[in-house]
C-alpha cells in the first residue's frame, strides 16, 4: 500500500510536468486555434537560456524570470515573423512550419550549448518530507504549486478578462472577431508570447528533474500532447487533470504491469490518446463544436 | 517576344512532354555511369526517399490526412525485409512483396481509427505511432536485434555476375525500376475513379458522401496504399544501407518525410522526386555549412520554402516553365455541343497572350 501511495505521489510529480507543457499547448490552441508542435523544443530552449543566465552569475530565480520574459518577447517575435505570413494558409502549411521550428530549435540548442547533459540548478530546496514510508521531495510539491497557480491564472484570464475573451473569440472565428473590432494580429501575437512564457516556465521547472540537454523534451512532448488531447484541447483544467492522470497511470502501469516495464511506458499515453480520440474526440473536458456544412 | 501557349492533350503538347521525358530518361540512365560510386549511392537514396514521400503525398496531398507515422511504416518495411533475409535466408527480392503486404495490412489497421479523426487529431495519433515504434523494436530484442540492430552481409546484395555493373550501379537500377513502377501506379491511381473520390473527400467530405462516395472505404484504402509505399521504400533502404537499428526510424524521419512532401509540392506525383532529392542532399550540404547546425539549416529551409513558395518546388517549376511557355487546359466542351472547329484542325493554338 505504501508503495502504491509512493507511486501515486511520484506520478503526480511527473504528471505536473506533462501538465505544464500541455497547458502551453492548450494556451496556443485556445488563443490562436493552432497547435504548436515545436512547443517542447521551445521550452527546452528557454531552459537553456535560463541556464546561461545562471552561468553568467545571476541567481537562479532571477535567471528564470529573465528567461521567461525573453521567451515572451521571443514568442511574439516568432509569431510576427514566421507564423503570421502562413496563418491564413492551410493547416498543413502551419503544421510544417512548426515542425521546421521543431528541428531548428533542437539543432540550435545543440549547436550553441552542445549535447552533453547539464545539471540544472534546483529552484526549490532539496529536502524531502516523509509521511510514514512515503517520501515526497519539496521540489515536487513546488512544481505542483506552480502548476496550480499557472493553470488557475490561465483559466481566470480566459474567463474573466477582456483579453481572454478576445483570445477565445479569435480562436473561434477570426473574421468575425475582426468585424467586432478585435485587433486580431495583436491578440495572436500575445497568445504566442504567453504560450512561450508558459512553456519557458515548464522547461525551467522540468530541467532540474530531467537534466538539461537538447532532447530533454522529446519524451515530455508526447505526454503533453496526449494530456492536451485527453483533457480537451481547449480546456486548461482538462489538460492539467489529464496530465496528472497520465503521470499516475504511467507510473503505476510501469511498476505493476510487468510487460510494460520502464521502456514501454510511452505506450500508456498513446493508448490513452487513441481511446480518447475514438470515444470522446473533444477530450474529457473539451467542448464539442458543431460544424455547419 | 510572343510566348507560345500549349494546350494539354494536343500533339504539340504531347510531343514536348515526350521529348522532355526522353531527355530525362537518358539523363537518369546515364547518371550512374558518369558520376562516382558515392554520388550514385546518393541518387539511389534520393529515389528511396522519393518513394516514401510519394506514399505520404497520396495520403496527405490527395486525401488530406496528415500522418506523422510514416517513419514507423518505413521501419516496418525495412525490418521485415532484413529479418527475412538474415534469419530466414529468403532471397532478398522476395522480401519486397512480403514487406509491402505487411505494411499494407499495418496501414489498413492504423487507418481504421483514422477514419474518425481529422487534421491535427490524426496527426497526433500517428505521431504516437511513430514515437512508439523504436521502443517496441528495442523491446522485442530476440526478433529485431534490439538496440544493436541487424545488418545484411554485403555479399547478399552484390550485383549478379552476369551484369556488367558495380554494386552501386546495380542497386541504383534496381531502385530505379521500383521507382518507375510505383510512380506510374500512383499516377494511374490519382487519375482514376479512386483518386477523384479521394480528392472530393478531401475538399469537402459531406457533399462527396452525398454523391455516393463511401469515405471509410477510400480512406482506409489510401492509408494502406500509402503505408505500403513507405514500407517498400523501407525495404529498398535496407537493400542500400544493409543495416537497420531502432534509431534509424525516429519521429524525426516522419517529420522530414512530411516536410519533404510539402517542399516538393502537395498533391503532385512528380513533386515527390524533388522531395527525395531534398531529403538526401539538403542535410548533406547543410552539414558543410555548419556541422552542428545542419538540422537548423534544414528547419530554416523548410520554413523559408513555406513562406516564399507555399506550393513547393513544383510551384517553382511551373513558374519557370511559364517564363518559357504557357500550358493551358483544353476548353471545356459542354456535353452535346459540337466541338469547336479549331480543336480538331489546329494542333497548336495561336498565341493569345504576350510576355509582359
Amino acid at each position: 500500500m505504501e508503495r502504491f501511495i509512493q507511486l501515486v505521489f511520484d506520478g503526480i510529480a511527473t504528471g505536473s510536468i506533462y501538465s505544464l507543457v500541455a497547458l502551453a499547448i492548450v494556451l496556443i490552441y485556445r488563443s490562436t486555434g493552432l497547435k504548436n508542435l515545436a512547443q517542447g523544443e521551445m521550452a527546452m530552449f528557454s531552459a537553456f537560456v535560463a541556464w546561461q543566465f545562471h552561468a553568467w552569475g545571476l541567481g537562479i530565480w532571477l535567471a528564470a524570470v529573465l528567461a521567461i520574459i525573453a521567451s515572451f518577447i521571443g514568442g511574439m517575435a516568432l509569431q510576427r515573423v514566421i507564423i503570421r505570413p502562413v496563418q491564413d494558409k492551410s493547416l498543413l502549411t502551419v503544421v510544417i512550419v512548426t515542425l521546421g521550428l521543431f528541428l531548428a530549435f533542437n539543432s540550435l540548442a545543440g549547436g550553441i550549448w552542445g549535447y552533453i547533459i547539464k545539471a540544472f540548478p534546483p529552484l526549490f530546496p532539496s529536502n524531502v518530507i516523509s509521511m510514514g514510508a512515503v517520501r515526497v521531495p519539496v521540489a515536487n510539491i513546488g512544481v505542483f504549486m506552480v502548476l496550480v497557480v499557472l493553470a488557475g491564472g490561465l483559466a481566470m484570464m480566459f474567463k474573466f478578462t477582456k483579453i481572454g475573451l478576445a483570445m477565445r473569440a479569435v480562436a473561434y472565428n477570426m473574421e468575425t472577431s475582426k468585424l467586432v473590432g478585435i485587433r486580431v494580429n495583436n491578440v495572436l501575437m500575445l497568445g504566442w508570447g504567453l504560450a512561450c512564457a508558459l512553456g519557458a516556465a515548464a522547461g525551467i521547472f522540468v530541467a532540474p528533474k530531467l537534466f538539461l540537454d537538447p532532447f530533454m523534451m522529446f519524451g515530455v512532448l508526447i505526454y503533453a500532447i496526449a494530456a492536451a488531447a485527453f483533457g480537451g484541447l481547449d480546456s486548461p483544467f482538462g489538460a492539467v487533470l489529464a496530465g496528472l492522470i497520465i503521470g499516475v497511470v504511467e507510473n503505476l502501469a510501469g511498476s505493476y504491469i510487468g510487460f510494460i516495464g520502464s521502456d514501454l511506458k510511452i505506450l500508456v499515453p498513446l493508448f490513452l490518446i487513441v481511446v480518447t480520440l475514438l470515444f470522446r474526440p473533444q477530450g474529457l473536458l473539451g467542448h464539442k463544436y458543431v460544424v455547419r456544412v | 517576344m510572343a510566348k507560345k501557349t500549349l494546350v494539354r492533350g494536343t500533339p504539340a503538347h504531347r510531343s514536348a512532354v515526350l521529348a522532355l521525358s526522353l531527355l530525362g530518361a537518358v539523363v537518369v540512365v546515364a547518371a550512374p555511369f558518369v558520376f562516382s560510386g558515392f554520388r550514385t549511392f546518393q541518387f539511389t537514396m534520393a529515389m528511396v526517399w522519393a518513394i516514401a514521400v510519394l506514399g505520404l503525398n497520396l495520403l496527405t496531398g490527395y486525401s488530406g490526412q496528415i500522418s506523422l507515422g510514416h517513419s514507423a511504416f518505413f521501419g516496418i518495411g525495412a525490418y521485415t525485409s532484413v529479418i527475412l533475409i538474415v534469419d530466414h535466408d529468403v532471397p532478398y527480392l522476395l522480401t519486397l512483396p512480403v514487406a509491402a503486404l505487411v505494411c499494407f495490412i499495418a496501414g489498413f489497421l492504423i487507418g481504421i481509427p483514422a477514419l474518425r479523426l481529422q487534421g491535427l487529431y490524426l496527426a497526433l495519433m500517428t505521431l504516437g505511432f511513430a514515437i512508439a515504434f523504436p521502443p517496441l523494436v528495442r523491446r522485442f530484442e530476440s526478433f529485431t536485434g534490439g538496440v544493436q540492430g541487424k545488418s545484411i552481409r554485403s555479399s547478399v546484395m552484390a550485383a549478379p555476375d552476369w551484369m556488367p555493373l558495380s554494386n552501386d550501379q546495380y542497386l541504383y537500377f534496381l531502385v530505379l525500376v521500383v521507382v518507375v513502377v510505383l510512380f506510374t501506379l500512383a499516377r494511374f491511381l490519382v487519375r482514376s475513379r479512386v483518386g477523384r473520390a479521394l480528392t472530393a473527400l478531401r475538399d469537402n467530405e459531406i457533399p462527396a458522401t452525398t454523391m455516393g462516395i463511401y469515405p471509410a472505404r477510400y480512406k482506409t484504402l489510401v492509408f494502406a496504399v500509402s503505408a505500403m509505399y513507405a514500407g517498400i521504400a523501407g525495404v529498398l533502404y535496407a537493400y542500400v544501407i544493409r543495416f537497420v537499428a531502432p534509431t534509424s526510424f525516429l519521429l524525426t524521419l516522419a517529420i522530414i518525410l512530411l516536410a519533404a512532401m510539402v517542399v516538393g509540392g502537395l498533391a503532385t506525383v512528380a513533386g515527390a522526386i524533388f522531395g527525395g532529392i531534398f531529403i538526401q542532399f539538403v542535410p548533406f550540404y547543410a552539414e558543410e555549412i555548419n556541422q552542428g547546425l545542419s538540422e537548423f539549416v534544414f528547419g530554416s529551409i523548410i520554413i523559408a520554402v513555406m513562406l516564399l513558395m507555399p506550393g513547393g518546388f513544383m510551384e517553382g517549376f511551373r513558374r519557370i516553365r511559364n517564363l518559357v511557355v504557357n500550358v493551358a487546359d483544353p476548353p471545356v466542351v459542354p456535353p452535346g455541343a459540337a466541338p469547336p472547329p479549331s480543336a480538331t484542325a489546329a494542333d497548336e493554338v495561336p498565341a493569345t497572350t504576350t510576355a509582359g
